[in-house]
């Protein structure tokens, strides 16, 4: 059953055909880096240490590359077709809808609409991770925008009941 | 001096051909033989009470005998014949589930290799319910053994099957019927037809399990004539073998000159080697039981 | 007409997925603490300690039950972790833990007298003689049985057990007694019982190659999916193999297909079963949220009017839609599938 293509992927879809793996990557790099800050998924990248992982988008010719390193990850220029550790490759549909926990990802694999090859461990693990991790967005604040700001923002947020509508929720520790 | 036993007949064969494997048996060297059907409740070639005059006769031939309850209890009337079983008079009985646990507590009895004894707090309670004798499950190691043994009940014996096809999966569905495109309920006890089980292969073409009813087997049977001195090294006080349909008066006599120390484990190996086209050994060694390793035995 | 009503017992992987069950209608949930005591042992899966401690504060704030299964058979090595596990799971306020092996149980049931224990489908405890051994000895108070009986069988266990009767409602199935299944350890080191892995993830390879994609296990060719045909989990029992002299592959012991009671709801109620648990601890929150709240919509219609229930088309198909092998069965429930 194909399901109504969120507007966001038509840019989406543009950009990634517009413009080289090189921009897509920094870009990404850049967003991932960013919503790592402060989060406790960041500190469970351990066992990913090295690995270099490929996503790639199979029906915009296009994909992204990286490696982890640290708490965060950093662009990885592939030297060929085989040159990464872990390859997850699906549609941009399927992938956005993993992303925003719209859909399982065990779901797309059984019907083929997701392939993982190479080390299936540290596939899982990423899965894993993404799947169980809560973001923490109140860390997430704090650390970006520092500890009295961050407060006082997240304070904001949660009395305004903006909190909620964050992937995830914002779960307040001290309302 | 390390005992050695002849585990159930695994499969399902003809009642003659069952009473003339047991007649060789009762001239064979063997101490203990376990006796009774343990994976399907369906094969009735022999009745309960063909079980325990086998059973006699193998008594008066000098051996210890055992009889051995289903791995997998469903119905009613399986629980019946169990109890009746354990009403016996003669014979201890090797439990190979919780159900028998339950009617052999406070008696003595064997923990089978179907009870899932994976550390020394279940030895202890195994004990404690009657034990006098556990038989490993097959896919623990020599470490684990070994670790288990430091904390070991005193009185209770260590059994360990070192040779025979690996049981290692029961299932409500019947793979013997299935592989004959019939229901379970009319699969007309189709198992008699392969005394060895059912070959089942990857698509490249290598043998991978053996199909016994509602049993899953290993292709090759495992085989550790090679660390039979590091078992007695250990305190194991009983080496189990599995009935195969070809070999298995070989295997016993093999393994009996290892333990009388007429044959050294590699000249016993040896001499079984053309008998089988494979072994396997890998849950020993800690590794995938599917794994033979012939390298770093003891000589 | 019965009076009780069975308990939804939903899978969390995580706490993303805990919050989901809970928020969608679970009346339970079931988690583990990382690690090798638990037979979802998946990288990256489970709770650490500081997590199981918001789930259970999010979910009792719901008046949500919390169970912890700790259901491998802890060799020596992982011993300490294994009753470490327990007092964990104690000192936390679980609601119940749910174990196989014997020596934890009696650690449990001597450590802990008042914790609640049940029985893992890991125990295989297929009688009401066997369920009576682990109730009288241990105090267990519920069981979940394996999928290996019909529904008249479980029916006669219920007749004569003195525990709770759990059985699995929906979710991946396991067409194996549980708990005496060897099949991944003897291709790969690791099952179940041993490290709480069924084909362990470092084992398992997907290759593309010429005929399809293959999935191996530590070499062990499984199965091959030809372009667009559906996979399954690549764990042994779901493979297609070559039987006796035939040169055909064929599925020697199971198709992957999935398990799901949503038509047989009011019998199970009818026979006395307790509690609906969903498999699926491995699964993602977005299947967690859609299963459970499909489930909670099916028990309530159940419960309100068992006579007159009816599955309703769409939540077959939300199942389905989400399933391994994208069919359903109702698996040994059902005496013609054994």
């Amino acid at each position: 059953m194909p399901l109504p293509k969120p507007p966001v992927l038509l840019p989406l879809g543009v950009a990634l055909r517009l413009l080289p793996d090189a921009v897509h990557t920094r870009v990404f790099t850049a967003l991932v880096n960013h919503l790592l800050r402060g989060q406790p998924a960041a500190e469970e990248l351990g066992p990913l240490e090295g690995k270099r992982i490929c996503l790639s988008v199979t029906d915009h010719r296009g994909g992204v590359c990286f490696l982890v390193r640290g708490q965060g990850i950093t662009p990885w220029r592939a030297r060929g077709a085989d040159d990464w550790d872990v390859r997850i490759r699906g549609r941009l549909e399927d992938f956005w809808r993993l992303a925003t926990r719209a859909e399982d990802p065990d779901t797309l694999f059984f019907s083929r609409r997701l392939d993982l090859e190479g080390e299936t461990e540290a596939g899982l693990y990423l899965k894993n991770l993404l799947d169980t991790a809560e973001p923490d967005w109140e860390g997430h604040i704090h650390a970006v925008l520092g500890e009295r700001a961050g407060r006082r923002m997240v304070r904001l947020l949660h009395r305004l009941g903006l909190g909620r509508h964050l992937p995830g929720g914002l779960h307040v520790t001290d309302p | 001096m390390m005992k050695l036993s002849l585990g159930p007949i695994q499969y399902y064969w003809p009642r003659e051909r069952v009473m003339d494997f047991y007649r060789e048996v009762e001239r064979a060297p063997v101490d203990i033989v376990y006796l009774g059907e343990t994976v399907c409740s369906k094969r009735r070639e022999l009745r309960p009470a063909d079980w325990l005059e086998l059973g006699d006769r193998l008594a008066a031939a000098g051996k210890t005998v055992i009889l051995s309850t289903l791995a997998l209890m469903e119905a009613e009337s399986e629980r019946l014949a169990l109890e009746s079983l354990a009403r016996n008079g003669r014979f201890l009985l090797e439990a190979n589930d919780a159900t028998a646990l339950g009617v052999c507590a406070g008696a003595p009895f064997v923990a089978g290799p179907h009870i899932n004894t994976y550390n020394a707090a279940t030895l202890a309670e195994l004990a404690d319910l009657g034990a006098v004798r556990w038989v490993m499950p097959v896919e623990l190691s020599r470490q684990v053994l070994s670790a288990m043994h430091a904390a070991r009940p005193a009185g209770l014996e260590t059994e360990v099957l070192a040779f025979g096809r690996l049981p290692l999966a029961f299932s409500a569905r019947c793979f013997t019927a299935r592989a004959r495109n019939v229901p379970k309920d009319a699969c007309e006890l189709a198992c008699i037809d392969y005394p060895g089980g059912l070959p089942m292969a990857t698509q490249d073409g290598e043998t991978f399990l053996t199909i016994n009813g509602i049993q899953l087997q290993s292709a090759d049977p495992a085989n550790l004539i090679g660390s039979l001195p590091e078992l007695m090294d250990m305190g194991v006080e009983v080496a189990r073998i599995s009935p195969e349909p070809e070999g298995t008066l070989e295997v016993i006599q093999a393994f009996r000159d290892c333990i009388d120390g007429t044959r050294s484990s590699a000249q016993a190996l040896e001499r079984l080697q053309p008998l089988f086209p494979r072994f396997c050994n890998g849950y020993w060694l800690g590794d995938a039981g599917m794994r033979w390793h012939e390298e770093g035995l003891s000589a | 007409m019965s009076a009780h009503r069975m308990e939804l017992v939903c899978p969390a992987g995580g706490l993303p997925a805990l919050r989901t069950a809970v928020d969608n209608g679970a009346d339970a949930v079931y988690l583990s603490l990382r690690g090798e005591t638990n037979a979802r042992n998946f990288p990256g899966l489970n709770f650490d300690r500081k997590a199981l401690a918001k789930g259970i504060a999010y979910a009792h704030s719901k008046g949500v039950r919390v169970y912890m299964a700790l259901n491998t058979y802890p060799q020596p090595d992982l011993w300490r972790s294994a009753t470490e596990a327990v007092d964990t799971a104690a000192a936390e306020g679980v609601d119940a833990v749910i174990l196989a092996d014997l020596g934890l149980l009696r650690h449990a049931a001597d450590t802990h007298p008042d914790l609640t224990l049940h029985l893992s489908v890991q125990g295989s405890a297929t009688t009401a003689d066997a369920l009576n051994f682990y109730h009288e000895r241990f105090g267990v108070r519920r069981a979940v049985l394996p999928r290996v009986l019909s529904l008249s069988q479980v029916g006669q266990v219920i007749q004569r057990s003195k525990v709770d009767i759990e059985v699995f409602g929906f979710g991946s199935l396991c067409v194996m007694v549980e708990g005496r299944c060897m099949l991944s350890s003897y291709a790969t080191g690791e099952s179940p019982n041993t490290r709480g892995a069924c084909s362990p993830a470092h084992a398992v390879r997907w290759v593309e190659t010429q005929r399809g994609r293959e999935a191996r296990l530590n070499g062990v060719l499984i199965d091959t999916f030809a372009p667009g045909e559906n996979a399954g989990y690549p764990v042994i029992c779901k493979g297609r193999y070559r039987v006796g002299d035939g040169q055909e592959t064929l599925y020697a012991i199971e198709e992957p297909t999935s398990l799901s009671t949503l038509d047989i709801l009011p019998d199970l109620l009818g026979i006395g079963v307790r509690a609906i648990k969903l498999e699926g601890r491995q699964r993602s929150p977005a299947y967690v949220g859609k299963a459970t709240r499909v489930m909670r919509e099916a028990l309530d219609a159940c419960h309100a009017d068992p006579k007159h229930y009816t599955p309703r088309p769409e939540w077959a198909q939300q199942l389905s839609g989400m399933s391994e092998g994208r069919t359903h069965t109702l698996g040994a429930l059902h005496r013609a599938w054994q």
